[in-house]
């Protein structure tokens, strides 16, 4: 077998940190490689390197066996190496075809523009993008557009071609048919450089891996031969379990009834339309759906962040209503999805920020001046209870990581023993054992008798966790699940992508789900 | 009993490092200011004596010196405050222009009352109007989300030319040839600390001001607030806290704190509303703020060396042949040195903490 790509002891730091660490893989030729490794470990840095983006410290990358010498991403692309990044290169007022010429122009100036357009052609078709191509790309959908960029890049001649992270904006019928597309690629001789974190995409879609951690390369393995187990092992450095607290408790009373919520924008867009739900205690209902869909304008309304412009929604019979601050007091927590901007000040101390929605209430203040040793007390207490690892409560939040970002905004919106959590994309972003320890918290919270509506676009927590899921698209719940290790996944990333159109291609594609 | 809790008067322990930059700046401004001087055949050691032996050197010199750090101390207050809430308030000069007049017209109609309850009630005039002042773009900006720094600057001006009118025809004095209003009467002046100087109650106005910000700002639920959303005006909403309400309370604070400042002028120099009583000192009050980092301490040091640049400068003209513009350009050449000093900060930020795209903590870790 030969190895197209060879980069060895690559070496690069931004100040004092150590992005990539002597790190040498070899990837090889029509194979589906997978860079693996967590938030931070270096993975995209070593991949801009290849794609001449960031200039490398030292080391040396070899392609088809001769040294190259790559200094910009031009020099890159006349290497036959393309990369797709998670925001992509596109200018959305052109043009699929303009934009997929663009690219082959920044190769070459001397080209035969009718042969070019036969060739586009072909290749949308291909894609299942035939009738698209003189559509402009910002009317596209994000899968859609992907697919641009995958063609334009093949067709800049493309022989090694980089994915970051490319499924984190898709449903799974979308991945699937995109790695169904990936793989004709590699059989056309491309080899695919796959960045994710997720285990399982690697497992299903990948030959070869290479698992980083802290700007080393840990491990380089056949992916049939291996298991998330052992993945999970050398990309966080310890074992990691994989099990969720048993859900135990059977959902009782009915608690929160949503009734007929709808947002209309003035310019009379609707962003939610009459959405009905019911969540009963101690239950977790899953809102599944690509982002976007009127997810954050729901979470805001029942949390009295926003105001809905129809609807109504009550909490143990007993309407919900009078803004975010009474709502609070009433037992609604809600851990928004944005956390540094919204959930916490992050300018502020750690202690400030637990006490965000209780400050002005005793013990923590009387007469309108601030109580300093309870208001320490409280922090200390809350910080050890959730394991911030922090050296004290007086500095800024802007100093943690994710993961501990979000113990604070689970801290403080917990400890008020809610009755009802809204919850959206608690994990997006963090690293296996945080994400492990935010599942088990809201598991326990539901043990406990919480409501709980978690909002999340990763359909795997959604399925993990939920009771029952509700579907939401273009602001309309399509439709609602029992979930049940056997559900019907296809038919949840059908409701996910409003249905029709999207079989259609499935069919045209030849995926099997 | 036990002893009232005063630790909210330290600076944060982080923060030291952060307050020690614009030392250094300050004093290489005077070093590379003292390096310009000898080419213009100006001795930059004699210079620097003069300035600072006539600021603090001798009691008229010291009294010129607090008379213009007064006033401008307290308008920095007011800014350090209004910035906490994410609001630059650069209409101070024209709050404490409408606080004398304020004051002017408060001292006219309570004089005949006792000297504590004139004092006290002038004040309020002051604090009143200048409140009334800063409304203007408060309201803008919470209802109509009208920029407020265009409005405040708009407003200077409507200032400058609304006492200029007023004390040319309505209030203006009818005995005196010049525009000005009339002597207010004594009982509403602040009592003199020394005889003959400009040092007098206000210096104790501003002391009290400024213990008084900073406990606001680090120990109340109102403080708590501001802080939150200076911080992320989101998360305030988020939290369920009134933002619109606390920008526009805390910025009509800002405007009364101006208009003590004006209502000093007023009450403790001059006596009587001029056009020119505010000194420019809602200007010299923004730039002591930005100096002093918006650390309500620092504020005392940065305004009386401001002052003094101000006070010796002028005397430097006649003693040592220096143009009043080469002072001016000492006073220019700190504000520079001390503001990129916030640049220097963060990139000595950047050496010790690595690159800010890439975090150095192994993140998430439980164990």
């Amino acid at each position: 077998m030969s190895n197209i790509l060879e980069l060895r002891n690559i070496s690069k730091s931004f100040g004092t940190v150590r992005a990539n660490d002597a790190i040498s893989m070899s990837v090889a030729k029509g194979h589906t490689h997978a860079l693996l490794g967590e938030n931070g470990s270096g993975k995209t840095t070593l991949m801009n390197i290849l794609f001449g983006l960031v200039k490398r410290d030292a080391g040396e990358i070899f392609i088809g066996g001769e040294v190259a010498e790559i200094d910009s991403p031009l020099d890159a692309i006349r290497r036959g190496v393309g990369m797709i990044h998670q925001e992509f290169m596109l200018i959305p007022e052109l043009t699929v075809a303009e934009n997929i010429l663009v690219g082959v122009l920044e190769k070459e100036k001397n080209i035969d523009i009718k042969a070019e357009r036969k060739r586009e052609e072909e290749l949308a078709a291909e894609f299942g993008l035939a009738d698209k191509l003189n559509v402009a790309v910002c009317r596209l959908s994000v899968g859609e557009q992907q697919k641009v960029e995958i063609i334009k890049t093949f067709r800049q001649g493309a022989k090694i071609i980089v994915l970051d992270e490319p499924t984190s904006m898709l449903t799974p019928q979308e991945s699937d048919y995109l790695f169904e597309l990936l793989n004709n690629l590699t059989i056309a001789g491309a080899t695919i450089i796959l960045i994710t974190h997720k285990l399982e995409e690697v497992l299903r879609y990948s030959d070869d891996v290479t698992v980083l951690r802290q700007g080393k390369a840990i491990a380089s393995l056949e992916s049939k031969n291996t298991d998330k187990y052992e993945l999970a092992e050398k990309m966080t450095g310890r074992e990691i379990l994989f099990e969720l607290k048993e859900k135990n408790t059977k959902p009782r009373a009915k608690r929160v009834s949503i009734n007929r919520l709808s947002l209309t924008t003035r310019s009379g867009r609707h962003i939610l339309k009459d959405v009905t739900l019911d969540i009963r205690e101690g239950e977790i209902l899953g809102i599944a759906g690509v982002d976007g869909n009127g997810q954050n304008e729901l979470a805001e309304i029942l949390a009295g962040v926003r105001k809905a412009t129809g609807g109504s929604y009550e909490i143990d019979g007993v309407p919900a209503d009078g803004g975010a601050r009474k709502l609070s007091e009433s037992g609604v927590s809600y851990i928004p999805g944005e956390r540094i901007d919204v959930g916490c000040a992050s300018s502020l101390a750690i202690a400030s920020n637990l006490i965000l929605k209780n400050y002005d209430m005793a013990p923590h203040s009387k007469h309108g001046i601030l109580n300093e040793g309870a208001i320490k007390k409280t922090s200390d207490k809350l910080v050890s209870e959730y394991q911030v690892k922090t050296p004290s409560t007086g500095i800024p939040v802007s100093s943690l990581s994710g993961g501990n970002y979000q113990k604070i905004i689970l801290a403080r919106e917990l400890s008020s023993n809610p009755r009802f959590l809204i919850s959206v994309q608690p994990t997006r972003g963090l690293d296996i054992g945080a994400v492990e320890y935010v599942q088990n918290r809201l598991l326990e919270a539901r043990e406990s008798g919480v409501s709980i509506l978690l909002i999340s676009t990763e359909l795997d927590e959604i399925l993990a966790l939920s009771d029952r899921i509700a579907v939401l698209g273009s602001g309309q719940i399509v439709g609602i699940l029992e979930n049940s290790p056997n559900i019907n996944i296809a038919e949840i990333g059908l409701m996910m992508t409003g249905g029709v159109q999207h079989l259609e291609r499935i069919e045209a594609g030849g995926t099997s789900i | 009993m036990s002893f009232p809790r005063l630790n909210f008067l330290t600076i944060d322990r982080d923060n030291i490092t952060k307050s020690l930059f614009p030392v250094v700046g300050l004093l290489l401004s005077f070093i590379v200011c003292g390096a310009i001087l000898p080419f213009f055949n100006i001795n930059p050691f004699s210079t620097y004596a003069s300035i600072f032996g006539r600021a603090f050197g001798t009691m008229n010199g010291l009294s010129e010196t607090i008379g213009a750090a007064v006033p401008s101390v307290i308008v920095a207050i007011g800014i350090v405050f209004v910035i906490r809430v994410g609001i630059f308030n650069l209409g101070a000069e024209g709050q404490v222009m409408f606080g004398a007049l304020g004051a002017q017209i408060a001292a006219v109609a309570f004089g005949s009352a006792p000297a504590p309850v004139a004092i006290l009630l002038t004040l309020l005039g002051g604090m009143a109007f200048g409140a009334f002042w800063a409304f203007i773009p408060a309201i803008l900006r919470v209802t109509l989300k009208v920029n407020e720094i265009v409005v405040c600057i708009m407003l200077n001006q409507v200032a400058i030319y609304a006492i200029g009118f007023l004390v040319r025809k309505p209030l203006k004095d009818p005995n005196d040839f010049n525009a000005q209003a009339v002597i207010i009467p004594e009982n509403a002046w602040m009592p003199q600390f020394i005889e003959n100087t400009k040092i007098h109650f206000g210096l104790a106005i501003a002391l009290a001001l400024i213990v008084f910000i900073a406990w606001v700002i680090k120990r109340t639920v109102f403080g708590f607030r501001v802080n939150v959303v200076g911080a992320s005006e989101r998360t305030a909403v988020y939290a369920g806290i009134p933002a619109w309400r606390t920008i526009l309370l805390t910025f009509v604070i800002g405007g009364a704190i101006s208009g003590i400042a004006g209502a000093n002028e007023v009450m403790g120099i001059a006596h009587r509303l001029q056009a020119t009583v505010s000194g420019n000192y809602g200007w010299t009050g923004i730039t002591v703020a930005m100096i002093a980092k918006n650390n309500p301490f620092m504020l005392i040091i940065v305004s009386v060396l401001y002052s003094a640049l101000q006070v010796g400068g002028l005397v430097i003209q006649i003693t040592q042949h220096v143009p009043m513009e080469l002072a001016n350009i000492v006073q220019a050449m700190t504000v520079l040195f001390v503001l990129s000093s916030d640049f220097l900060y963060g990139k000595y930020r950047q050496r010790i903490d690595g690159h800010a795209g890439q975090s150095a903590k192994p993140k998430g870790e439980l164990v």
